[in-house]
């Protein structure tokens, strides 16, 4: 989980379409990996430098069908390990379904929840204890940044490319 | 009005976690006794037994369950907010959804309260839990009491994880203005958070399941609680309409909750940029259509069991329009199906005196209304002799019922101060972004 942050330049721009011409830029001159960090999600950013879907969906996806099953299965052969003991009730029938769906809806919405909160933070990088050395407070503000992971000879080259696409600031990162 | 950006909506949003002044604190005060009186009546019903109560037989379903069911109903239209209308991406709501969230979560908190404090031996609740006892008999998973605690604990966790995942890149903004000790429990709060596109992308995707998911629970947990009154056999609790019915009116009343709630936090916060006069307006028109809802609900129960030829059902229809309990049941028809639809005229809606007055009295016919459906119905069963058996609420019951209300209170006005009880990232998202070239955007 503790992975470790790469060493490269952060640009800090304040308007949205210099921060997106800025990565198109950089993307031209074969820079990859490139992480945009924002005040708010915005769809251009992630068409630019991250158009894959995300595969939350999937955690989503397995929670619930994990859960459907969990809750069907926990009522099911619970009744079926009980029905010599107590459960054979006026020829009632041992497994009674319509009252077990609401066990097993119930767990479905629960498991998948967790699972969903579960890849978010898989995926997130979270929980960490540390944020970048180069990261900005005002982030969650009203500025953007551009952080271009690249060895150290590339620095001046990335730190000239930003400032030229209107960076306000400029700051290279060594782990 | 002035003009929002980025950077206002931080600073206006921020300024409300500002140390309180002395007034918060006084009535932070009165809340914490009324919780303190709600515990002295628990401690005091555990130490001599649940004959403290006003329960008998055949009324042993009242004050207890009647809050249970009311409190989980003020839960639901935080959920409708956060979660209904964010897939159906009405932007208006996005300066109400955090504190209808937290609303909801403080609520079923408050609900999950009462079926414990009903047990008698609160602490013999895991009994409830689904593991195998010393005879290795698992719970009845037929029992819609067993559906309640998957129901309840489910709504609990989503709501809370929900809740805590909008929450996250808040946190991180009141971290990087905090310093100190604040600085350092906002950086554990906020897990790290530092708004690159993948976490935006995850979250986002995230979200939008946890709104997924939360739709479908939030009208399955009042139609199971609707279903530990059905599946009972009493008259005027076996009917198949309870679970609209019930979903319908907790929307009513949370929706009423809500704004009673945001005026306040609007005057004390001047958030007059934020939570404008649309925002309640358009809450009210919701309140128009689960009035009409709930008033069809009740009419229609009252067809049903005459058309039925039942005459226990009719009976004890009859009894809850016109026996001891008449007022009760015809408060709730003023309350909960009349006095809402006053909303139909603009002047009413956008008035804050008019709004407040009704909502709190929304509020008190939905909480007349689980009453009327759950007591007045088992003081009228199928054996006459029990009739006369009437059911009085002790001060026990009041004690408990006035700490539940502080409880509730206590936590919100505890959390106003915690965090923003406006989002601001999602107030940030429905604003434009900053631009250099207009034409660009």
């Amino acid at each position: 989980m503790m992975r470790v942050w790469q060493s490269g330049v952060l640009g800090i721009f304040a308007h949205l379409d210099t921060t997106l011409a800025a990565v198109r830029r950089l993307e031209e001159k074969s820079f990859r990996g490139m992480r945009v960090i924002s005040p708010v999600p915005r769809h251009e950013i992630f068409e630019v430098v991250n158009p894959k879907p995300s595969p939350v969906r999937f955690y989503a996806l397995v929670g619930g069908v994990a859960g459907t099953f969990a809750g069907l299965v926990l009522a099911v052969v619970t009744s079926l390990w009980m029905e010599p003991m107590a459960f054979r009730v006026s020829g009632k029938p041992v497994v009674a379904w319509p009252a077990y769906l609401v066990i097993g809806f119930e767990l479905t919405v629960l498991l998948g929840a967790l699972a969903t909160m579960l890849g978010f933070m898989i995926h997130g990088w979270l929980p960490r204890r540390t944020v970048r050395k180069s990261y900005d407070p005002r982030f969650t503000e009203d500025r953007f940044g551009v952080f271009v992971p690249c060895a150290r000879d590339r620095w001046p080259e990335v730190e000239r490319l930003l400032k030229e696409a209107g960076a306000e600031e400029v700051r290279s990162e060594e782990v | 009005m002035s003009e929002l950006t980025y950077s206002k909506v931080n600073r206006d949003l921020l300024k409300t976690l500002e140390t309180p002044g002395r007034t918060y604190f006084v009535v932070l005060f009165f809340l914490l006794l009324g919780v303190a009186v709600g515990m002295v009546a628990e401690a005091y019903q555990i130490e001599k037994g649940m004959q403290v109560s006003g329960l008998n037989i055949p009324v042993g379903w009242a004050v207890y369950i009647t809050n249970f069911v009311f409190w989980v109903g003020i839960g639901h239209a935080g959920t409708l907010i956060s979660a209904i209308l964010f897939l159906f991406r009405a932007t208006w709501r996005t300066p109400i959804y955090r504190s209808a969230e937290m609303m909801t979560v403080f609520a079923v908190m408050t609900a999950g309260l009462f079926p414990l404090i009903h047990l008698g031996r609160p602490w013999y609740f895991y009994w409830l839990m689904p593991y195998p006892n010393q005879r290795l008999l698992w719970p009845n998973f037929r029992s819609p009491l067993i559906w309640d605690v998957f129901a309840v604990g489910t709504y609990l966790t989503v709501s809370s994880m929900f809740l805590f995942l909008g929450l996250i890149p808040d946190l991180a903004a009141i971290r990087d203005r905090a310093t100190g000790w604040r600085r350092r429990a906002y950086s554990v709060l906020s897990l790290g958070w530092h708004s690159s596109d993948r976490q935006w992308k995850h979250f986002n995707n995230a979200y939008l399941f946890f709104a997924a998911f939360a739709t479908p629970l939030v009208i399955s947990v009042h139609s199971v609680v609707s279903w530990d009154f059905t599946m009972g056999i009493v008259p005027g609790w076996h009917s198949t309409i309870f679970a609209p019915y019930f979903v319908a009116g907790a929307i009513h009343s949370g929706l009423a909750m809500v704004i009673v709630l945001l005026f306040p936090l609007r005057r004390i916060f001047r958030l007059y940029d934020y939570l404008k006069p649309i925002h309640f307006e358009n809450m009210a028109k919701l309140m128009i259509l689960t009035a009409l809802i709930i008033g069809y609900a009740n009419g229609i129960e009252f067809f049903v069991a005459w058309y039925s030829g039942v005459e226990y059902e009719w009976s004890a229809f009859v009894n809850r329009a016109f026996g001891a309990h008449a007022y009760m049941f015809w408060g709730m028809v003023l309350f909960n199906c009349t006095l809402p639809l006053l909303f139909f005229f603009r002047r009413v809606r956008r008035s804050m005196w008019g709004l407040i007055i009704i909502c709190v009295l929304v509020n008190v016919g939905m909480w007349l209304e689980r009453f009327v459906i759950i007591s007045v119905s088992l003081m009228h069963d199928y054996d006459p002799s029990t009739w006369v058996q009437a059911y009085r609420p002790t001060w026990v019951e009041f004690g408990i019922t006035i700490g539940s209300f502080c409880w509730f209170l206590s936590w919100f006005f505890i959390f106003a101060k915690l965090v923003p009880t406006v989002s601001i990232t999602e107030v940030k998202e429905v604003l434009p972004p900053p631009v250099k070239r207009k034409v660009t955007a």
